[in-house]
This record gives C-alpha cells, structure tokens and sequence, in this order.
C-alpha cells in the first residue's frame, strides 16, 4: 500500500464558534499505480482530503501512512511534498510567479534539478497541456483566461513528475480539447505507472478513465469500488447531489421503458451496441 | 438591451497587444436566455465585462438600454442594471460574513435594512446556503463560495445578470438546480440572462446559442440551428451536448433518429 488514510479525521478551526467538521473517520487506502476518482457533493469535504494527502492540512485526529511510515511522525511532511503533486481547485491560489515560464519551473527547481533538465520539463509540460511555448512562456499568469491559468496550473505540477499526482477539479473551466488533452495526458502517465487521483463533478468525462470511485457524502466515504459498481447506485447517487455518466443513465431510462439492457456498460461502444441490441429486440 | 456596436478591445500594447475582442455586433434583447460557448481564451470573459463597463471598448461601443458605458455618469446605473458573476468567486468575496457580503450591493444601493434582511434571507434560500448567514466566504468550499457569488448578485435584483462559468464548481444538482432558478427567474421576472460556459449540455435551456472563436462571433442562433453543424464546432474546441453525441453514434450503426436531439430526454423519447 503506498498511501493509507486511518480514521481521520479534520476539523477547521476547533474550539472556536465556526468550528466545522469536515472529515469524519476516513480509511482510504491507496494502491501504488491506481487511477483513482474522488467525488462527492459540493462541500463534502473533497478538497479538504486531497489536501491533507498532500500534507498542506494536518489531520485533527487519526494518521495518514506513506509508505509505510507515519506523516509528520516517521516522515517529514516536506519530503512528501515533493512526491505528492496537487493541482487547486482554483488555479488562482497556485499561480505566483511573474512569467509562465517562471511558475511552471518553480516545482522542477525546488526539486533541485539542473536549469537544462528544468527547461526541458517546462516545454515539455506546457506542451502536454496544449499551450504553445512561444507563445505563453513569457506571458504573466495573471493575465491569462481562466481556462488558461488552469492550464499553467496543471503543467506546474506535471513538470515535477510527482509520484502520486492529485488534481482538484482539473478539467472544470477548460474547453473540449483543453479537457481531452488534461484526461488523455493524465491517463499516460498513469499507464506508466504514475498514482492519481482526480477530484471530479463530470462524471461523464472520468468514468471511462479511472479504475476506482470514492464518493464521500457529509465528510464521510459512502462509496468505494469499480466504476460501473459505483455508477449502479443511480438512485443513491442521486439522493446525495450526484450523477451517473450519461450512457448509464440513457440505459436506465431505457430499460424504464421496457427495454431489454442491462446497465453494466460505461463507456461509449458497449452502450452504443446493447441499446442498438435492444432496439432490434423490440 | 444590451448592444455593442462594432465592438474590438485589446489588452496590452505594441509587441505585447493581444486583441481579444475583433468587430463584435451583438445585441443581447430583453428578456433572452442566452449561452455563449467558446475554446478558452476565446474572449467570453473579456465580452462579459464589456456587458456592464468593467471594461471599455478599445474601438466602438457598448450601450444598455440607450446608456454608453463610455459616459462615466452612466456607469453606476449601468452596473445596476447588470449583473456579473465571475468566474473565480474569490474575485467577488468582499466582506468577513455570508450575509454581509451579501449585502454590500443593496447597501450602496442605499436600500433600507429591512429590505436589506429580506433579500438577503430571500437569495440565500435561493442558493441553497441560508444555514451558512454567518459564516466566512473565504471559508467555504468551491462550489459553496459560488453559490454565494450568485446570491450576492440577486440580491441587488438586475435586469439583466451575466454569469461567467459561475455554477462550474457546483455539483450536478446544484447546477442543474442553480439553472433551472436562473430559468425561473428569467421566465417568471422576465431577467435577461446571459450564461457563459463550457458545458454544451447547458444550451438546452436557452433560447439562443453565442459562439465565440479567437474574439469573433462565429455562431448565433437557436440551440437546435447551432448544434446542427458539428464538427465545426468540435474543430474549434466546444464540446457537443452528449446526448447528442450517443444519437450521432446510434446513427452511425444505422438507426433513424432526428438530428436535433439535446438531452438525454429527448433521445429516450426518439427511441421508444
Ligand atoms: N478554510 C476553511 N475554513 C473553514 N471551513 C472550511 C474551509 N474550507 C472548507 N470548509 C468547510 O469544510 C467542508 C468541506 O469543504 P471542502 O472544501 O473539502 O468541500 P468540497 O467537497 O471540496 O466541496 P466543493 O465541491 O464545493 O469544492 C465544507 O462544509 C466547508 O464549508
Ligand atoms: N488581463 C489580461 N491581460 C492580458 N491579456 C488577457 C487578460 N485577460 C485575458 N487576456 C487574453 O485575452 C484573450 C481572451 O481572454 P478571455 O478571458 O476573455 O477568454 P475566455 O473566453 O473567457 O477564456 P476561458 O474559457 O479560458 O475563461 C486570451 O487570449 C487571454 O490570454
Ligand atoms: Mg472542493
Ligand atoms: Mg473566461
């Protein structure tokens, strides 16, 4: 097990009048290499996890363990900082340097890698993420567009090629190919053995992507499996504020109606070929 | 109404200019609910913040219901009559309490603190937050921090309310909820709406579809009309509506099923 969540627990600001309990005994385990999906409604305390993950919070109660040795006991949670990369949810709370080029190299540097290989990492991550060099490098990134500054984000962070990549809300504010390019890039590099979890409201464009969904509920984890496990829980789904991928819920209208599906597909083929199967049924 | 005229606005200058808006006409007319897609970087923020004078055309003009926002007397009234919600709330959190920063707007507008209380009670509900009065804004979570946004805009009740991605960090029942009150109040109190965003799902609800391509308007029409022609829209970077992408591919292997089809309603419907 390369990261493991024991019964914790956060509460913002204790024993005062605005005390808020964010997240309530959490065991999560997560696999070296998994891809994993974390949802929830708005408020359930999904920011706040991937933060103490990335040790930016510190648990009011219970223990975080990576690899094998407690955070802030065994392990100095600067170390982790540096295997563990979070993209905000906001990109605005990440973004501080006065070039592009500056803010994406600002990760890679701290690793204390040589200015060559940090520049390599820069054009290679503004790349992967769909923003032109020349085009961007010099520009500040507080005048880009929201999904541009979202984009810079992600590239700072892939430019450290963290061990366990965390990203919050990545593809919320991008356009089509923004988000394509972020899911397909991600996607690779967990192939290549990188662990990511993705925090996500679509569940259309992650469904096909992850191995695994986690859905917390009132900061606590409600739901923990397989993808089309998960998504089978349409109506508890819903009774909290979520959806199902659209393909799910298309097959469950369907079968409403009196036709023959089975609703185990999520992606795109298997629903297309078990509706047109159930079409040439009737 | 709403009307720019031949509108082109360019930040920076010289070897840094970047022309974000190029010859836009567009007259957004009373009582509309209209989206306005685009790839990023496209200009829809940049043509929001025209809408109520936060910026100022580099060339043409911007004029709301017969007031240019270039008339520096006219700039209060034209920030009364739109409404904005950003695209980060942070951008928009002014005070330390939900209901203070709610409040700012109607202040300034000198309204009496009984009709202050009201619309602040009024909105919160709206926005699903009224348990969350006295909490702090920068203290709430991404999706909760937006709700606020849009309680803070209603409550200073505009004739016209431009909301830039503003339910995207909302969960899909607070975002379709948040658009169906957007929907009611623009049917029922006839308040112009103009939704800015990358979902296409969203265009079902409009009456009229905007789209922007590097700082021009490429498309204008209904949602239907808009969506007729696919791959130009995908080619510039906005996504179809994806129920409309499962009919294109049950139409593929074969099936009859009009090119129309927005929700996933509408397709359970053509199939049975
Ligand atoms: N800085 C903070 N101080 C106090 N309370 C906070 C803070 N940040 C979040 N909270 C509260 O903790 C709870 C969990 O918030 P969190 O941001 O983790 O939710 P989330 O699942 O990420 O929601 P969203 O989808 O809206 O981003 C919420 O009730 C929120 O109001
Ligand atoms: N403050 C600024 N200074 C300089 N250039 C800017 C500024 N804000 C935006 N731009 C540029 O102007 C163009 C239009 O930006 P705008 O924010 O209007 O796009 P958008 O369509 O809202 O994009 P997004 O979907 O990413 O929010 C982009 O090329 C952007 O980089
Ligand atoms: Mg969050
Ligand atoms: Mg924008």
């Amino acid at each position: 097990m390369l990261i493991e969540m024991m019964n914790v627990s956060f509460t913002y600001m204790p024993n005062t009048s605005l005390e808020q309990l964010a997240l309530q005994s959490i065991n999560l385990g997560i696999d070296e290499g998994e891809f994993i999906g974390l949802i929830g409604p708005t408020g359930s305390g999904k920011s706040t996890l991937v933060q103490l993950l990335s040790t930016l919070l510190i648990p009011t109660e219970g223990k975080i363990i990576f690899e094998g040795q407690e955070i802030g006991k065994d392990i100095d949670p600067r170390i982790i900082r540096k295997e563990v990369g979070l993209v905000f949810q906001f990109p605005e709370s990440q973004l501080f340097a006065e070039t592009v080029a500056d803010d994406v190299a600002f990760g890679p540097r701290n690793l204390g890698l040589s200015e060559e290989e940090v520049d390599l990492r820069v054009r290679d991550s503004l790349g992967s993420v769909g923003l032109a060099y020349e085009r961007y490098a010099d520009r500040s990134p507080f005048s880009l567009s929201g999904g541009e500054k979202r984009l810079v984000a992600i590239a700072g962070i892939l430019a450290m090629k963290p061990h366990v990549l965390i990203l919050d809300e990545p593809i919320t504010g991008l356009d089509y190919w923004g988000r394509t390019r972020v899911l397909r890039c991600i996607d690779e590099l967990n192939r290549n053995g990188m662990t990511v979890i993705i925090v996500a409201h679509d569940m259309d464009e992650i469904a096909e992507y992850v191995d695994r969904v986690a859905v917390l509920s009132e900061g606590q984890i409600v739901l923990d499996g397989r993808p089309k496990d998960v998504f089978s829980q349409i109506d508890y789904l819903k009774d909290i504020g979520l959806d199902v991928p659209k393909t799910v819920e298309l097959l469950m209208k369907l079968r409403d109606r009196g036709f023959n599906v089975t609703v185990e597909s999520l992606g795109m083929q298997p629903a297309i070929s078990a509706i047109l199967a159930a079409v040439k049924e009737k | 109404m709403i009307q720019l005229n031949n509108v082109s606005f360019h930040y920076g200058k010289d070897k840094e200019k970047i022309t974000a808006l190029n010859n836009i006409d567009l007259t957004i007319n009373e009582g509309e609910f209209a989206v306005i897609l685009g790839p990023n970087g496209s200009g829809k923020s940049t043509l929001a913040r025209h809408m109520n004078g936060l910026l100022i055309p580099s060339q043409g003009e911007v004029v709301v219901d017969g007031l240019s926002t270039r008339d520096q007397d006219a700039l209060w009234q034209v920030r009364q009559k739109v409404g904005m919600v950003f695209q980060n709330p942070d951008n928009q959190i002014i005070a330390t309490s939900v209901e203070e920063d709610i409040a700012f707007g109607p202040e300034n507008l000198g309204l009496d603190p009984k009709e202050i209380r009201k619309r602040i009670d009024e909105t919160l509900k709206i926005v699903g937050m009224e348990n969350y009065a006295r909490h702090e804004p920068h203290m709430l979570s991404g999706g909760q921090k937006q709700r606020v946004a849009i309680a803070g805009a209603l409550a200073m009740r505009p004739k016209y309310l431009v909301v830039d991605e503003a339910t995207s960090m909302l969960d899909p029942e607070g975002s379709s909820s948040m658009l169906s009150t957007l929907k009611q109040l623009n049917k029922n109190y006839g308040i112009t709406v103009v939704n800015i965003t990358h979902i296409s799902d969203e265009v079902a609800l409009a009456d009229r579809v905007l789209v922007l391509s590097e700082g021009r308007i490429i498309k204008d029409g209904p949602p239907r009309e808009v969506f007729s022609d696919l791959d130009e829209l995908k080619a510039i970077g906005v996504g179809v509506p994806k129920a409309r992408l499962i009919a294109e591919e049950l139409i593929a292997v074969g099936l009859k099923l009009p090119r129309a089809i927005l929700t996933i309603d509408e397709l359970v419907n053509a199939l049975c």
